[in-house]
């Protein structure tokens, strides 16, 4: 019986927004977040309007079909959303959509903290 | 949850198919000669036990034993079990305690490693000895970790995961000179490689029945009966079968396939290399023409038949494995693989942590053929692309041209 539920394997076999955006425009950052181990990565690429919100999202993730998932479903929500709804998303939330078990659910958080760490770099407005 | 039926069972590492020749050999020892064959007082119990003499003569004909020095165990873990602790404590008895040392190779069996841990928590000390790039063992290294004080030195023959094969001959000799016993892992090289107690010179050799198109649960430990004999006692202990090495009733019909198995695989063993090492050099040509950055883990030659271990750098194991459904493969052992750590053969290489959690295992056997190989190739290399076009690791690789 495979480990993976349904909602991981279906955005592990179609993922949205896999790929990366040109970071040489200064509205456009790229975050990075990686599991306690190290061997699972995710990095977001997202680039944000003038009116704050998330114009364009996309991910690369090495990792299990969960972490790929993840950031899969985190792009998901975050393409269209303002920096605030994006933020707002969490965890827990991302793991119960992709139907994970309490050991896989720690891997939802990886594309949240790529977010994060992706927004630090982001210029203030002038 | 989906139950998914692969197409192509390339694992025979981890197990084989059970051989129709000899299940149909098990078959009337299940419920018409269903004998102890420790009953000495009636027919059923005689012909229980000329079946399980039989099927010790085929096993100790595989590898060129006396049927006296076979010890049917549950498998090859069982085995490996009674040789490390049955041999390190008999030899520490025998010489009052002065041989308490025990050496053995951190790119072994769990079934090896973690009874060097037990004995270690027994006060025995236990030396691991590391391997090269290719995961092989150095005369040199053996001989500088060898003492007065070793009791057992214990090395694989053929690698589970990475195939390398040992150099047991000279590794034996080595460990004879310095008074110390020496057990051997055979369980993946029985039935494709050349294999005689005599030629190798071990005093301890485990192997397993379903690794050998046998049935599962059970295997055996060879018990060389030459002399200098080393000494060991059980690990279990009742009615004393086996020479009182092995306690317990005999599963006759399991010993029954055991021993087909073997003779089957004797007769078949230089047909089955040939076909399993031509098969693995036709996948690996395929894999590496169409992909770059590919890494064969273990030796170019010198290897387990039918036994491949790529790294295909940029994408982890785990997902390429979930990305191919059609086919029955493993990243690393079948047991490393649920502990989701990289494997510990590959970490004994020296391979990088990238490389480790990039790798997985095919196992070619007797049912695989040409047309298969193609359409696990033609599989594999559609999901690299595609995982690797979704990577950062792949991404950065491309970018800085870097090799893990």
């Amino acid at each position: 019986v495979s480990e993976y539920s349904e909602a991981v394997l279906a955005h592990f076999r179609n993922p949205h927004g896999a790929g990366r955006l040109q970071t040489d425009d200064a509205r456009c950052v790229r975050g990075e977040a990686r599991d306690a181990a190290g061997g699972q990565r995710v990095r977001l690429f997202i680039s944000v309007g003038d009116d704050a919100r998330i114009a364009r999202a996309r991910f690369q993730a090495f990792g299990c079909p969960i972490a790929i998932a993840a950031a899969s479903a985190a792009v998901a929500h975050f393409e269209g959303a303002s920096i605030d709804e994006a933020l707002a998303l969490d965890a827990a939330a991302l793991a119960r959509e992709l139907a994970l078990t309490d050991a896989q659910a720690p891997l939802a958080a990886l594309p949240l903290r790529a977010l994060r760490d992706g927004l630090a770099y982001l210029r203030p407005r002038p | 949850m989906p139950r998914v039926t692969p197409a192509i069972y390339l694992d025979h590492n981890a197990t084989t198919p059970c051989d129709a020749r000899v299940v149909a050999a098990m078959l009337p020892y299940w419920t018409e000669d269903y004998g102890n064959p420790a009953s000495r007082t009636h027919a059923f119990g005689w012909r229980a036990e000329a079946a399980v003499e039989i099927a010790r003569a085929q096993v100790g004909a595989l590898v060129g034993a006396d049927p006296r020095e076979i010890v049917f165990t549950s498998g090859a873990t069982e085995a490996d079990n009674l040789a490390l602790f049955g041999a390190s404590r008999a030899l520490r008895r025998e010489s009052g305690g002065k041989r308490d040392h025990v050496i053995s190779v951190r790119s072994e069996h769990r079934a090896v490693l973690d009874s060097c841990l037990a004995l270690e928590r027994e006060g025995f000390r236990v030396t691991l000895l590391g391997v090269d790039g290719d995961g092989r063992v150095s005369a040199d290294a053996l001989r500088a970790a060898l003492d007065e004080r070793t009791a057992l030195v214990s090395i694989m023959h053929a690698n589970n995961e990475i195939g390398v094969v040992q150099p047991i001959a000279v590794l034996a000799r080595i460990a004879a000179e310095a008074g110390a016993a020496f057990h051997s892992d055979a369980a993946q090289s029985a039935g494709v490689l050349p294999l005689d107690v005599n030629a190798l010179g071990v005093d301890f050799l485990s192997l397993s029945a379903h690794k050998l198109y046998g049935p599962k649960g059970i295997g055996a430990l060879v018990v060389r009966r030459h002399a200098p004999r080393a000494r060991i006692e059980p690990i279990l202990h009742g009615g004393g079968h086996e020479r009182g090495l092995r306690s317990g009733t005999l599963p006759v019909p399991i010993c029954v396939g055991f021993g087909v198995a073997a003779e089957l695989a004797r007769l078949a063993r230089d047909a089955d290399a040939a076909h399993h090492t031509r098969l693995a050099e036709r996948l690996f040509a395929r894999l590496s023409d169409a992909l770059p950055a590919l890494v064969l883990n273990g030796p170019a030659n010198d290897r387990l038949p039918g036994n491949l271990n790529v790294a295909f750098l940029g994408v982890e194991g785990e997902a390429l494995l979930a990305a191919l459904p059609e086919l029955a493969l493993s990243a690393g052992s079948a047991c490393t693989s649920a502990k989701r750590e990289p494997s510990h053969v590959l970490k004994a290489l020296g391979a990088g942590e990238q490389r480790a959690l990039s790798s997985l295992r095919f196992g070619i056997g007797r049912g695989n053929d040409e047309a298969q190989i193609d359409a696990a190739a033609e599989h594999v290399i559609a999901q690299v692309q595609r995982l690797r076009a979704l990577s950062p690791v792949w991404d950065d690789l491309r970018r800085t041209g870097a090799r893990a």
